[in-house]
């Protein structure tokens, strides 16, 4: 199926297919976002972070098997925009949880707080040269095998990947040591 | 199946009903194991953040992007109704419709080494004066190279916004558009620079809207200096 392809691209880290899904989708999602009360800007923003946290979703296992493609990115976006108007406190609900629901969407990592350690993470992170960002987003966040980030890259071996990344680990422990 | 494969395959969401247990009792009774699922969710937690903030960024300038697009066509539409009527219109509509590409090509020059002047004859082989004679004599792979081992030594703004330029010269512009972004430590005149190269970078991404947010930023702040007059016609030229 076209669809499965597109969470498989996506999956991959491949920008075009999210660049595909994000406007094929576009206008029926603006048209069902409207009823809601909230701003044209405030709807694009939800809309930008439906698709990342369907991405998000898509990558971490989370997505298969869920139906089509277009009613979960419309799940999504319909809880974030339930989230905005909660906060403008023109929602009352009883319930937090019911912002994603463990059973049906789950909530994107990227929307969630980073306490002091994360922080340490980060800041740490953000220090390691490209190579190693890469090499650590592969195999921690994309979830690729040792051998598909030598398929996915320019590593020559298996061998290589796994030294790099664990040369990459220790320096990230240094520099999280350090702050 | 090892603790780390365990770990592995937790961040995945991936593991049977079976590992699952297994992963669980170990949470429970290995202190070390614990630690170090901590540590990867943190590590996935901050990672997905990155990937966020990049792409996000992308997509807002696709959007900007589009939206500039569609502004064209009509312009043009609204130029050929004029050329019917009042061809000499044309030329104001022509002037009218430069694109954000070609602003960025007239007003982009990588920002001048201000932090290790090259001077002959006088060269050490420091990190610092490598990675800049390379940044001056526009070698700007090695440049990026030598300014990501600098930032791994010694975590600096002004090294990032140099490298965020050398991003700018490879066409790398969102990365170089988020780490603008993330600078928002800089004083004064370093302040008002990074500003003016994240416009740079807005423009050359299409994203006129971003692009002029930044400058008018430049333009209501009494006390900048930086490009002061350039800011002002280039923000006329984007209205």
């Amino acid at each position: 199926m076209v669809e499965d392809n597109l969470v498989e691209l996506i999956k991959q880290g491949n920008v075009k297919a999210l660049e595909k899904v994000y406007v094929t989708n576009k206008d029926s999602f603006m048209f069902f976002a409207r009823k809601y009360n909230i701003s044209n800007d405030d709807i694009i923003d939800v809309y930008q972070d439906a698709i990342l946290a369907l991405r998000d979703n898509a990558i971490r296992g989370k997505i298969d098997g869920r139906g089509e493609l277009r009613t979960y990115l419309f799940g999504i976006g319909k809880y974030m925009i339930y989230d905005i108007l909660k906060k403008r406190k023109r929602l009352h609900l009883v319930d937090d949880n019911m912002f994603f629901d463990k059973e049906t969407y789950s909530k994107p990592l990227f929307k969630e707080e980073l306490n002091t350690q994360d922080k340490k993470v980060k800041k740490a992170f953000e220090n390691l040269g490209d190579k190693c960002k890469e090499v650590l987003t592969l195999f921690y966040y994309r979830g690729f095998t040792l051998d598909e980030i030598v398929e996915h890259s320019n590593y020559n071996s298996k061998d290589v990947v796994k030294s790099q990344k664990s040369r990459c680990l220790k320096q990230l422990r240094e520099y999280i040591s350090k702050i | 199946m090892n603790t780390k494969t365990l770990i592995t395959q937790s961040l995945n969401n991936s593991l049977s009903d079976k590992d699952k247990k297994a992963f669980d009792a170990l949470l429970e009774s290995d202190v070390e194991f614990a630690k170090e699922v901590t540590f990867q969710q943190s590590l996935q937690k901050v990672i997905a953040k990155e990937e966020y903030a990049t792409l996000k960024t992308h997509l807002q300038s696709l959007e900007n992007s589009k939206s500039t697009t569609n502004y064209k066509k009509w312009l043009v539409a609204a130029s050929i109704v004029l050329l019917v009527g009042f061809s000499s219109l044309w030329f104001l509509n022509s002037e009218a419709s430069v694109s954000s590409q070609e602003l960025y090509a007239q007003n982009f020059e990588p920002y001048r080494n201000v932090i290790k002047p090259i001077v002959r004859g006088e060269m050490d082989d420091t990190l610092e004066t490598t990675a800049f004679t390379a940044y001056e004599t526009k070698d700007y792979d090695k440049a990026l190279i030598l300014f990501n081992k600098m930032l791994d030594e010694n975590d600096s703004e002004i090294t990032k916004f140099y490298k965020a330029n050398v991003l700018l010269q490879l066409d790398k512009t969102e990365e170089a558009i988020v780490i603008f972004k993330q600078n928002t430590n800089l004083k004064g005149d370093w302040k008002a620079k990074n500003s003016w190269y994240l416009a740079m970078a807005y423009l050359k991404a299409d994203d006129v809207e971003n692009a002029k947010k930044q400058l008018e930023i430049l333009a209501n702040n009494q006390n900048n200096t930086f490009k002061k007059s350039t800011v002002k016609k280039l923000l006329e030229k984007l209205d």
